[in-house]
């Protein structure tokens, strides 16, 4: 028990320490990957919330991204004097208001009905950040006004710089990742997690079934929104992209392809995807279509995604506890 | 009070249009129980497949044929070699897989016919107008509807009066059933996909002339199609029917009174029905 | 020798049910499978008909290998299986529920006293009555005429029925033991998996026991009405 735990300690004192030190060793092109791979890891985790744990395929994950994003930018443009921090929990905030609605209508119906459902509100969402162009810039988009962030003992800390965006995305993602970790842990988030397996005995015994699914389409709202405004705040601008279909496929991918039965495949799947679009676009302009192929061969040849090619042994030593586990 | 009766005849036949790509994916869905992602592909190939058949054999004619039959065999090699790997695997990845081979043709297309939109003309008998109430009316719409509704006769004749239709509507209800009667249902079902593949390759090739064709159409389509189905009810035609041409009138005025919000309201007829009957309106439940 | 099961075992995922099962069936004969619920009785039946597929064992059937073939394939080779569920299709009529079973590519549908349409009108004046009435629409008993029917329209060689009087009132275990003996009077064999001991006793000469996935008592049907032991064990509650 307790040799687990020390090699669990190290493990992310390790990981804390790489993940200080990176910036020193990569060059400007691959930090800003870093930081991409970074806050689409927590969009895809906030997915897997629903793919891997509910059970449930989303095709709409992108609005509550978008949302965060623009949200990202209305803060810090509307509200005189915003700080960073509480701009990103108000982006969050929005996007998990906006999921728990959306979630009223989708998450009672099961199966095929969902998937569809989350697509049409996508696209609904989609056609009013189109269609609201005083608010949104329409198809031009809308640019971030980036102010300096002020830390308590820390002083001012200038936010151009790419080292500052890459501490600053890096450190809230853990600690929604944390949140997220921390909350399925705890007996609540265990039967919320838990739907997925047996929503008729949940049902059964009385418990709400209704609700616990909406509670995890909210979260996995939420976080996406947070990561929609790390997103706005590392682009400096944010347009439909991040709100479109084309976003909600992207995350789907992520984690899938990373693999959805455990906690941190989508964290691989963010960065195998980022790796596609930065390098293997540099091969082939096709690479959307291998990208295609890609998932559908994992889909009927490995379903647990690349992290399942892993084999256990490495598996275990760098995520003692998969969520594999809890799923059973 | 005319602009009135011409708009309301483009919706009625966007309407049918819309009902030509939903009777398809109805048809699959009630059948095998499978959202089938793929078909607004197979609608744009089957667009795209006009545009090329109409370069090579300058005859659009010969494509209401052909481009349904081509379709169709994609739509045969789909079921056949990857969707039935899946079925074990549960309905969520049947739905990811019928997603992958989505985007995988979307990409295809964009590789082969490249990302601008292309035009197809139809024939010149189609090309003109006919004259409707004081002035005209365009013939090309007129043929979709028609089109659209003898569709619409030959699918209710075949589920009522023949025995594959019963058989189809049997297996929808208990196809293991069906099988022990010494059907073979595998073989239905790779029927039943292939044919609802084929129509939405037919009604890509009526909406190629009429729409754009272009990468995006499938999605647009996809859409479109998706409410209809939620307002009508899964895996009924008529409630299909029905939702088609509600959202063909709602689109049609919606553009005519007031266009900015045209792309909302059919979201807000959806939310609708969702609240007050979320079966939809002929379904019969979730 | 029409079918004969020899050492079948059957698991639904993890759980072993059926244990060497072994038996079988001579040409022309009503053969009894007997034991409480929960024994396997319904799950040997699906293992013949190719609903579920055993792990190992052989099924032969005229020589044939069952094992492995998919069900219209064991039905086409003339065994017509009637589930214990009934599995009518409430939304087909009556008439389009009959037109499903039809095999016409069997060597005994163009015999003369093949199964048809109207030869099920004849004997079955009930279901002519309701021919166009929708499956769901029909009580308990007309169901379970329909679906025994339906089977017939295949024109079987072997028919395999699962309980067919479960849940009947009195007067229709009579007209459903009535059409049985019909049946098999038409020179098909079956095998009659039975909770009414009655039924048993009136239609089958030969009886087999089961009893937690084993095969237990093998004998006629007179012996087992004789053996109190195998019957208080085996059979009464
Ligand atoms: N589809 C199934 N999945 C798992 N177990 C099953 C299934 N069907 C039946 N069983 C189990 O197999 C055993 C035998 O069932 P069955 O053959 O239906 O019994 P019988 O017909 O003799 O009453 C029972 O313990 C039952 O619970
Ligand atoms: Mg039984």
């Amino acid at each position: 028990m307790t040799h687990t735990r020390t090699k669990n300690v190290l493990t992310v004192l390790i990981v804390l320490a790489a993940l200080v030190v990176l910036p020193y060793l990569l060059t400007e092109v691959q930090l800003n990957m870093a930081i991409e791979i970074a806050f689409f890891s927590l969009f895809a985790v906030s997915y897997n919330l629903l793919l891997g744990y509910g059970g449930v395929l989303s095709f709409g994950h992108a609005a509550y991204f978008g949302t965060g994003a623009y949200f990202m930018v209305f803060a810090l443009k509307y509200v005189a004097g915003m700080p960073i921090l509480p701009a990103v929990l108000v982006s969050g905030v929005a996007a998990g208001l906006t999921a728990a609605i959306v979630g009223f209508f989708c998450v009672r119906l099961g199966g095929s009905y969902f998937a569809l459902l989350t697509l049409a509100f996508n696209q609904l969402i989609y056609a009013i950040a189109l269609k609201w162009r005083s608010l949104t810039g329409g198809d031009d988009g809308i640019g971030l006004d980036k102010h300096d962030m002020y830390l308590p003992f820390v002083g001012n800390l200038d936010t151009m710089s790419t080292f500052t965006v890459y501490y600053l995305t890096v450190i809230i993602v853990l600690i929604s990742l944390w949140l997220i970790r921390f909350f399925l842990k705890t007996p609540y988030g265990n039967t919320v997690a838990c739907v997925k397996d047996n929503e008729e005995r949940a049902a059964f015994i009385g418990y709400n079934v209704f609700r616990s699914k909406l509670v995890l389409f909210t979260m996995a709202g939420f976080f996406a929104g947070i990561a929609g405004a790390l997103f706005a705040f590392f682009e400096e601008f944010v347009s439909l992209d991040s709100i479109n279909m084309a976003m909600s496929t992207e995350v789907l991918f992520m984690a899938f392809i990373g693999g959805t039965g455990s906690f941190l495949g989508p964290v691989l799947g963010a960065a195998v995807f980022i790796y596609f679009t930065e390098w293997v676009s540099d091969i082939t302009e096709h690479w959307e279509f291998f990208l295609g192929v890609l998932f559908v061969l994992l889909i009927l040849y490995a379903n647990r995604g690349i992290i399942g090619l892993i084999p256990e042994k490495i598996k275990n030593f760098w995520s003692p506890r998969s969520a594999s586990a809890g799923e059973r | 009070m005319e602009a009135y009766a011409v708009q309301a005849v483009h919706g009625v036949v966007y309407g049918m249009l819309l009902f030509l790509v939903t009777s398809g994916l109805t048809l699959v869905f009630g059948m095998m129980g499978v959202l089938n992602m793929a078909h607004a592909a197979f609608y744009m190939v089957g667009a795209y497949f006009t545009y090329s058949l109409v370069q090579w054999t300058g005859s659009f004619w010969l494509c209401l044929l052909l481009a349904p039959i081509g379709v169709g065999i994609i739509g045969a090699f789909v079921e056949r070699a990857l969707l039935r790997k899946v079925h074990t695997f549960g309905h969520a990845h049947e739905l990811m897989l019928t997603f992958g081979i989505f985007y995988i043709l979307a990409e295809v297309v964009k590789w082969i016919w490249g990302t601008y939109p292309l035009t197809v003309v139809a024939p010149d008998v189609l090309n003109g107008s006919v004259p409707f109430l004081s002035a005209t009316y365009p013939t090309y719409r007129l043929f979709i509807l028609l089109v659209s509704v003898i569709v619409l006769f030959i699918l209710a004749f075949i589920m009522q009066k023949t025995r594959i239709g019963i058989i189809v509507r049997a297996a929808v209800f208990d196809n293991e059933m069906v099988d022990i009667l010494g059907v073979n249902v595998q073989l239905v079902f790779l029927g039943v996909f292939s044919i609802g593949s084929a129509l939405a390759g037919l009604a890509g090739v009526v909406a190629a002339p009429f729409l754009s064709t272009y990468p995006g159409m499938g999605l647009e389509i996809l859409v479109d199609a998706f409410v209809v189905i939620v307002i009508g009810g899964f895996g009924s035609v008529w409630g299909a029917l029905l939702a088609a041409l509600m959202i063909g009138e709602l689109q049609s005025f919606g553009i005519m009174l007031i266009p900015e919000l045209a792309l909302v309201f059919q979201f807000l007829l959806m939310a609708i029905v969702l609240v007050w009957r979320p079966q939809g309106l002929f379904g019969e439940s979730a | 020798m029409t079918l004969a099961l020899k050492d079948v075992n059957t698991y639904y995922d993890k759980s072993h049910i059926l244990q060497d099962v072994s038996f079988s069936i001579q040409e022309k004969e009503v053969v009894g499978l007997l034991g409480r619920n929960g024994v396997g009785k319904s799950t040997t039946l699906k293992s013949i008909s190719g609903v579920v597929t055993p792990r190992s064992g052989s099924i032969l059937y005229k020589g044939k290998e069952l094992r492995g073939l998919k069900p219209h394939q064991v039905t086409k080779l003339g065994i017509g299986y009637v589930p214990e569920e009934r599995r009518i299709f409430p939304n087909l009529t009556v008439q389009q529920n009959l037109l499903i079973g039809v095999q016409s590519r069997r060597a005994r549908a163009q015999e003369e006293e093949a199964w048809t349409l109207e030869r099920a009108y004849d004997l079955f004046p009930q279901l002519k009555a309701r021919q166009s009435s929708k499956g769901g629409n029909l009580s308990g008993g007309e169901q379970q005429m329909l679906t025994i029917v339906r089977t017939l329209m295949g024109n079987p060689d072997l028919l395999l029925l699962d309980e067919p009087t479960e849940g009947l009132a009195p007067m229709l275990v009579e007209v459903v033991t009535g059409v049985i003996r019909e049946i098999h009077g038409s020179g098909i064999s079956i095998l009659l998996v039975e909770q009414n001991f009655e039924v048993i006793l009136e239609l089958t000469s030969r009886t087999y026991v089961m009893s937690k996935g084993r095969v237990v008592f093998e004998g006629t049907s007179a012996q087992l009405a004789d053996n109190h032991e195998v019957r208080k064990q085996y059979l009464e509650v």
